[in-house]
């Protein structure tokens, strides 16, 4: 019983968040008098509602009220409003049927990845990103049930949109509850792209995009993680969604939302803020420039409208009670009085979300976009050249012997790319054919703005949000094809099961590497799980026990921080860090003032210090660690804890 | 009611059937060639997931899966190992039958193209031995069979055969590009073309070849094919190596042949062969019981001292011979120490 006790609050911690979530959201779209058909509007309730979550979180953190009380009061509050509010509404109606054959096949590979997806989340989190800094992050705020003012990093002064509905489920199910938060976004991504396909038009086409990704590997392991590349692609796309909804129906309150989910994408991460010039641009366009012939496009020009007999006509949206139908007096007024019109909600929408982050940065920092911008910010935490530094190395790509070898390794291999898209992707040159298409138009657009990022950093998992949209169009381009479709979704879906992907991708690449049942079940005891793959939890006790509560270390190297319950200050993460790096390195380097140089970093109230053995200054601590006056505290896995004395 | 076989249809099927018939009987007798036997070694007897572990690239995709199936059905000879090849036989004379007679009927025009194609298949050989090309050649003739038809979704088909073709060998990558391209000079409908040729073609090649693909850039080491058949060499070698557990080493060309004979007559004492490097890249290799080599690497068996078992104009056999290497680096040692003697002789000394 007491094994279940730690299963049994990972699910409802994240359950607890996504239930609010969801109820918030219903909340919103009532007060904005919102209907769409069933499962978008359960979708769109859902990816709203965390917006509004993690808004209220960011408030209780800045009160420091951050806490599970709160959290479980205000969070069943809201359920019970939203259920109370909903009794009487009238059932929403549902969406064009998708054609029997998809409909199986996608419910079963759906079915088999999230089985495999979801205890995946539930085992420990041990992703060097989840398990470092995305949830050390959280646990700092738990800890201080609230935003830590005195800690900086560049990861923590980073947008943390996310982590706000990491924190709410940390607080009743710890780490993996903040993974499910994150598989749920992961789920709720296919269903939005088979809800696009089938509203519009194109519903094989929709369910096999939402097949692609949904087995996409770094997909898999990004979703199961928690990270936030799933949340930000969801959020991307169900606002291209809705601005796809509002080329056939004018609505400020639909441009109010797509606002919001806009300034959510950036509060959740830096490279989504081109959500919000891309629904400006877009928005303008609709009005401006392609409306006459974007209003039921796909089923005049879409290849599948007329022979999937479920087309656009059948499907046709409630859109929004208020919705005024774009007519020619709103056509001729487009690019002029119109624009701002169109401007208005969608900025009032960006700014309640993204405003907040700039705000706290720039108040707490002194930089609106910090860690980036320095040289037009100037402040004392990350200067302007350790953030080039940082770029310069982020975008860094391993040498490849030729471009095909490039291609293969983000595609099938995934060694030297952390990650693989999945051998699908191959196809993505043929997407360029949906160009024939209106839509197909929209989603390469979309698709290549979303991509940028990827230019910028060369973890692959910066690719997710432009997939679903070069997903989409691959599937509008292949639509006519007869029989094109069911095999390259199964071929991604066989290739990219866990069993099979080890028989051909690189054994190093990041991926779902089976079921985890053992450690999601507790059967592994999880100190066991998580320190045979986080080689830092092994000092974790001795870290706790050597080291006072309000005591501070420093590391050359990234931190499982997620585990370790002291604030550890890197050397690249901030101003301080850089400066105590060059302190320690220069005087291992002359062999001489080890004692000064480790009395400077004391001063600074660094009182510890964690060193690899790959470090620069590893060797002279340890053979001169008398010279340094340090204590040596604890060692494990190459890693030495020391004390300065 | 049309007559569905007149005199010269019945002539020209007649004739195939002949065709088809020395095909199989060349298939089951002749003996197994160095790259039949090399795709067998590598890509067909291994795993799947040893094939996508060794960085070798195999350009006959398609074909080896349809022998990894027939091995598994009918075990290892090279009558089973060339089966698929035949199979598409067929394949190549229904197509081109049914390509003649849309083009031309049934008249003297088509009993020649007919005929010309048999023969072409037969002079070719491509079809007997367990190599793609016989299958890309004949998806190919049948993609422009299908395109040429009155069915829509023929056209979708032929893609796909097109597809197939290239997965079936990589060699026919440019003539499949050719042909929808053709395909499309012909037709002019873009659309069309895209959706019904181009799509599934480029969808049915990937799905065989998608991962292979990641091996593409490796260097092949697919042998030649040496002069001559080394049966009654393996022969040799198989009496006198009796039911003792042997270590054989071969040139290159031979390696794979006599992986194949010994999978094929599950000759279990033997260890797999190995190739002896000429190049000597690979030093371990040297100390085997056996050394079966081409009459261009037949300079080891006098720089190594074997015994000759058996020899002609194309190969030799030679064995390692204790009293042989002892009483030839006993000689030597009076005149001095050959180098690297002391690797042969110390062992002997030392025991």
């Amino acid at each position: 019983m007491a094994q279940l006790l730690p299963i049994v609050s990972v699910i409802f911690g994240g359950a607890f968040t996504v239930g609010v979530s969801w109820a918030l959201g219903w909340l919103l779209l009532g007060r904005l008098r919102l209907r769409f058909h069933r499962l978008e509007g359960t979708l769109f309730a859902f990816v709203a509602g965390s917006a509004c979550l993690s808004l209220a979180t960011f408030v209780l953190c800045l009160i420091h009220q951050a806490r599970w009380p709160v959290f479980l009061v205000g969070g069943a509050g809201a359920m019970l409003w939203a259920g109370w509010g909903a009794r009487h509404d009238p059932p929403l109606p549902p969406l064009a049927a998708m054609p029997r054959a998809w409909r199986i096949l996608f419910t079963a590979v759906f079915a088999a990845f999230f089985a495999c997806y979801f205890f995946n989340a539930l085992a420990p989190e041990i992703s060097p990103d989840g398990s470092g800094y995305h949830l050390g992050n959280v646990a700092r705020y738990w800890r201080h049930q609230g935003f830590a003012w005195d800690y900086h990093s560049l990861y923590s002064s980073f947008s943390q949109g996310m982590e706000m509905l990491f924190l709410v489920a940390f607080c009743f199910g710890r780490h993996p509850a903040a993974a499910m938060v994150h598989l749920a976004f992961q789920a709720a991504l296919p269903l939005l792209m088979v809800s696009y396909g089938r509203r519009f038009g194109v519903p094989r086409a929709g369910a096999f995009a939402a097949l692609l990704i949904y087995a996409c590997p770094v997909a898999g392991i990004a979703g199961t993680s928690a990270y936030n590349d799933l949340a930000v692609a969801t959020l991307l796309f169900a606002g291209f969604y809705l601005i796809q909804v509002e080329y056939d129906n004018y609505c400020y309150k639909l441009l109010f939302l797509i606002g919001l989910l806009a300034g959510f994408s950036y509060a959740i991460k830096y490279t989504a803020g081109m959500a919000f010039p891309l629904a400006l641009g877009l928005t303008k366009t609709a009005r401006g420039l392609a409306l006459p012939q974007a209003a039921g496009s796909l089923a005049k020009t879409g290849p599948s409208a007329d022979a999937e007999g479920a087309g656009a006509g059948s499907a046709s949206p409630p859109a929004a009670d208020n919705v005024r139908k774009a007519g020619p007096g709103v056509d001729a007024e487009g690019v002029g009085g119109g624009w701002l019109r169109r401007a208005l909600p969608l900025t009032l929408g960006a700014v309640l979300t993204a405003g907040p982050w700039l705000v706290r940065n720039w108040i707490w920092l002194g930089n609106p976009v910090a860690p980036f911008l320095n040289s037009w910010f100037p402040n004392p935490y990350w200067t302007a050249a350790s953030e080039h530094q940082y770029l310069a190395g982020l975008s860094q790509y391993p040498a490849f012997k030729s471009y095909w070898e490039f291609i293969m390794q983000i595609t099938v291999l995934g060694g030297l790319v952390p990650g693989m898209i999945g051998p699908a992707f191959l196809l993505l040159p043929l997407s360029l054919l949906a160009l024939r298409h209106s839509h197909g138009r929209r989603l390469l657009l979309a698709g290549a703005v979303y991509a940028i990022p990827a230019c910028l950093n060369t973890e692959i998992r910066f690719l997710i949000p432009a997939l679903p949209f070069f997903a989409l169009a691959l599937g509008l381009a292949m639509a006519e094809s007869w029989g094109a479709l069911p095999a390259v979704a199964l071929l991604q879906a066989l290739l990219c099961w866990p069993a099979i992907m080890d028989t051909y991708c690189d054994r190093n690449a990041w991926r779902v590497r089976g079921f985890e049942l053992r450690a999601a079940l507790r059967l592994e005891p999880e100190p066991e799980f998580i320190s045979s793959h986080v080689g830092d939890y092994a000092l974790k006790a001795a870290i706790e026990q050597a080291v006072p509560v309000r005591g501070r270390i420093f590391s050359f190297a990234g931190r499982a921080a997620a585990y370790i319950d002291r604030d550890i200050v890197v050397s690249y993460e901030s101003s301080q860090g850089v400066l105590v790096q060059e302190t320690l390195e220069n005087a291992a380097a002359t062999d001489s003032g080890q004692r000064a140089a480790a009395l400077k970093v004391k001063s600074l109230g660094l009182g510890y210090l964690l060193v690899n053995a790959s470090d620069a200054v590893a060797e002279n601590m340890k053979d001169h660690f008398n010279m340094w006056g340090l204590t040596k505290l604890a060692e494990e896995n190459g890693t030495t804890l020391y004390g300065i004395d | 009611m049309e007559q569905r076989y007149t005199v010269s249809t019945s002539l020209v099927l007649a004739f195939l059937a002949a065709i088809f018939a020395v095909e199989v009987y060349q298939a089951a007798t002749h003996p197994i060639r160095a790259p039949e036997a090399y795709v067998y070694d590598r890509f067909v007897r291994p795993t799947t997931r040893q094939v996508l572990a060794q960085e070798l690239p195999n350009r006959d995709v398609l074909y080896t899966l349809l022998e990894k199936r027939s091995v598994g059905l009918f075990h290892v000879s090279p009558f089973s190992v060339r089966l698929p090849s035949l199979m598409f036989a067929i394949l190549y004379f229904r197509s081109a039958w049914r390509l003649a007679q849309r083009i031309f009927g049934t008249g003297w025009r088509f009993l020649a193209t007919v005929t010309l194609a048999g023969l072409f298949s037969l002079w070719w050989g491509g079809f007997v031995w367990a190599q793609g090309q016989g299958a890309a050649l004949a998806l190919q003739v049948s993609a422009a069979q299908l395109a040429l038809s009155v069915k829509p979704r023929n056209l979708n088909l032929a893609g796909a055969c097109l597809g197939l073709s290239v997965a079936a060998s990589l060699d026919f990558a440019m003539p499949a590009a050719a042909l929808a391209l053709g395909f499309l000079a012909v037709d002019r409908r873009w659309v069309l073309w895209t959706d019904r040729i181009l799509i599934p073609a480029t969808v049915a090649a990937l799905v065989f070849l998608v991962l292979p693909l990641s091996h593409a850039h490796a260097a092949s080491e697919a042998p030649p094919d040496p002069a001559a058949s080394p049966a009654s060499a393996i022969r040799a070698l198989r009496s006198s190596a009796g039911d003792h557990r042997v270590r054989i080493g071969a040139s290159p060309a031979i390696e794979p042949i006599l992986n194949f004979y010994r999978a094929q007559h599950r000759l279990t004492t033997w260890d797999r062969a190995e190739r002896w490097d000429r190049a000597g890249q690979n030093p371990a290799a040297g100390d085997f019981d056996y050394y079966l080599l081409t009459r261009a690497d037949a300079g080891l068996v006098d720089r190594r001292h074997l015994l000759v078992l058996y020899r002609d104009a194309d190969f030799v056999l030679a064995a390692f011979s204790i009293v042989e290497q002892v009483g030839k680096n006993v000689k030597r040692w009076h005149g001095g120490w050959p180098a690297g003697a002391m690797g042969w002789i110390g062992p002997f000394l030392a025991g």
